[in-house]
C-alpha cells in the first residue's frame, strides 16, 4: 500500500467523522427528567389514616422505580428542592390565569421534562363467598384487596404544556378459604391485610404506569 | 496484516456506532406525531346540578388524554399552553371555553340555562338513552371570533366535557321475613355529554354517554357473596369507561366536520 492511497483513506475517514460530529454530540447529552412531586386526588376512602402512608410509599417507589437507570433520559428527585413544592400550585390549577403565576419557575430549572405523580384511590375491596350446608357443614371464600390507581403527568419545560398522562393500577390481596364437614376443619390463609400490601399493591401501580410511560418513548 | 485492513475495520466501528448510537433529541423522546390534527382538552366541567368534586374532573382529562395519546389520531396540545392574541386583544381563555361550552350544549336543543350565574343547565325534557347524535352549527355572533381563535391557536379541534349528572345510589334492602334476603351495595351512575368543536368550519359534533357500576353483597340463607368497594374507586371505574368510549367515538367523528 503506498502513501498516496492511505492519506485518500485518512481522509475519507476524517471527513466521516466531522458528518457524524453533530450526532455523537447530541448522543451523549441525554434528557433530563425531575420527579416534581406526588399529590393526592383521594376524596374517599375506607382505610383510616393512609394518605400521608401513600404519599411516602408512592415516591419511594418511583425513585426506586423502572424510571432509575434507563439509558434514553437521566431521572432526578426534586422533592427536597424548595421551589419545585411550589409547582404543586400549578399542576393543581384551576384556571388558565392561575398557572401564569407560578411559570417562572420553570425557567429556573433547567429540566427537560417534569413528572408530577397524583394518588387517585386507595382503598380496600372485600369479596366473599359463604356457603351453607344446614347440619353438614360449609364453605368460606375470602379476600381483602388493597388497591392502588395512580396518575402520572408529563410536562415539557419550554412551554409548558401537559404532553402526556399514564394510568397505573395495583392490587395486593389477602385471602382465607375454610371447609367443615362435620367436625373436621381445614383453613388455609390469613385475612388480615397490613402495611406489606399496601407497599405491594403501591409498588405495583408504580410498575404499571412507568412500563406504560417507557413503552410510549422512542427507543 | 496491511494497513488497509486495519482501516476498513476502523470504517466498519465506525458505521456500525453510527447506527448503534441513535441520536437522542430532547424534544423527541416521547413518541408523539407533529402531523396529526391538533386537538385540546378545552374544558371539563359539570353544568348541570350534580357536580363531582374538582379532583374527578382533572382525572377525567387525564384519563381522556391517555386514550387519545393511545388511539394515535390526534395530537394533544394543553389548553394551558394556548396564549392567542387576537388583534392585538388577549382572549380570556376560561371565559371563552365557557361560553363556547354553553352554546354547545344549549343548540343542541335538549337544555336550557335557567341561571348563567350559577351556570346551572337543566333538561328540557328528559334524556333519552344515550343515542342523540347530532350535527349542528355554533351560533352566528362567536363564529367569527372562533374562527380567529381557531387560526391564532393552531387547533384543529376542541373538545368540551360536560359532566351533567352523577347519581350514587346506596343499597340496602331487607326483603321480606320469611325469605330473609339482605342485599348492599352502592350503584354509581354518571352521565357525560361531550362536544367536538371544528373552529375552522364552526360544526359541532355532540352526543353523551351513560354507564354505571355497582358492587353489592347479596345475602341468602345459604349463600352470601359479592363484593365491597370503595364509591372512589366505582367512580374511577366509570370514569375509565366513559373515556374509552369518547375517544373510540371521536376517532370516527372527525370527517363529519369539516
Amino acid at each position: 500500500m503506498n502513501a498516496k492511497s492511505f492519506i485518500k483513506k485518512l481522509i475519507g475517514v476524517l471527513l466521516l467523522q466531522f458528518l457524524l460530529l453533530p450526532y455523537t454530540a447530541f448522543a451523549e447529552k441525554r434528557p433530563t427528567m425531575v420527579l416534581a412531586g406526588v399529590g393526592s386526588r383521594l376524596v374517599v376512602t375506607n382505610i383510616r389514616n393512609v394518605e400521608q402512608k401513600a404519599y411516602d410509599l408512592v415516591n419511594e417507589a418511583l425513585l426506586d422505580g423502572p424510571l432509575v437507570g434507563d439509558y434514553r433520559f437521566d431521572f432526578y428527585d426534586g422533592s427536597n428542592d424548595v421551589r419545585m413544592n411550589l409547582v404543586d400550585g400549578v399542576f393543581n390549577r384551576t384556571s388558565t390565569e392561575a398557572v401564569n403565576k407560578y411559570l417562572h419557575i420553570f425557567d429556573k430549572h433547567k429540566y427537560d421534562y417534569y413528572l408530577y405523580c397524583y394518588i387517585t384511590n386507595v382503598s380496600r375491596k372485600d369479596s366473599q363467598l359463604d356457603i351453607l350446608y344446614p347440619k353438614k357443614g360449609e364453605l368460606h371464600g375470602k379476600a381483602k384487596t388493597i388497591e392502588v390507581d395512580i396518575t402520572l403527568q408529563v410536562y415539557t419545560n419550554p412551554n409548558y404544556r401537559k404532553l402526556l398522562a399514564f394510568t397505573g393500577k395495583g392490587n395486593s390481596s389477602n385471602k382465607v378459604s375454610k371447609v367443615r364437614y362435620g367436625d373436621n376443619t381445614i383453613e388455609i390463609g390469613d385475612l388480615a391485610v397490613s402495611e406489606t400490601n399496601l407497599a405491594d399493591a403501591v409498588v405495583d401501580a408504580v410498575d404499571n404506569a412507568c412500563e406504560k410511560m417507557l413503552k410510549s418513548m422512542r427507543d | 496484516m496491511g494497513t488497509s485492513s486495519y482501516i476498513y475495520k476502523f470504517l466498519g466501528l465506525l458505521i456500525a456506532l453510527f447506527f448503534y448510537v441513535q441520536p437522542v433529541f430532547a424534544e423527541g423522546l416521547f413518541k408523539v406525531n407533529d402531523a396529526l390534527p391538533h386537538l385540546a382538552i378545552c374544558e371539563v366541567k359539570c353544568y348541570g346540578e350534580k357536580a363531582l368534586r374538582q379532583e374527578f374532573f382533572f382525572q377525567f382529562e387525564d384519563l381522556l388524554t391517555e386514550q387519545l395519546q393511545a388511539s394515535k389520531k390526534f395530537r394533544l396540545l394543553d389548553k394551558q399552553s394556548i396564549l392567542p392574541n387576537i388583534n392585538g386583544t388577549e382572549l380570556k381563555l376560561d371565559e371563552f371555553f365557557s361560553l363556547l361550552h354553553k352554546d354547545a350544549i344549549v343548540h343542541d336543543g335538549d337544555f336550557k340555562i335557567t341561571d348563567v350565574n350559577t351556570d346551572v343547565i337543566r333538561h328540557m325534557r328528559n334524556h333519552n338513552n344515550g343515542e342523540k347524535i347530532k350535527k349542528y352549527r355554533i351560533c352566528p355572533h362567536i363564529l367569527p371570533k372562533l374562527k380567529e381563535f381557531g387560526k391564532a391557536s393552531d387547533l384543529e379541534y376542541l373538545l368540551f366535557i360536560n359532566l351533567k349528572n352523577t347519581d350514587i345510589d346506596i343499597k340496602g334492602q331487607y326483603q321480606s321475613s320469611y325469605s330473609r334476603q339482605y342485599l348492599k351495595g352502592t350503584k354509581v351512575k354518571i352521565d357525560v355529554d361531550y362536544f367536538l368543536v371544528n373552529p375552522e368550519t364552526g360544526y359541532v359534533y355532540g352526543n353523551s354517554v351513560i354507564s354505571d357500576k355497582t358492587a353489592q353483597v347479596i345475602d341468602a340463607i345459604l349463600i352470601k357473596t359479592g363484593k365491597v368497594i370503595s364509591p372512589q374507586k366505582l367512580i374511577l371505574m366509570v370514569l375509565e369507561n366513559q373515556a374509552k368510549h369518547i375517544a373510540q367515538d371521536i376517532d370516527g367523528k372527525i370527517g363529519s366536520l369539516k
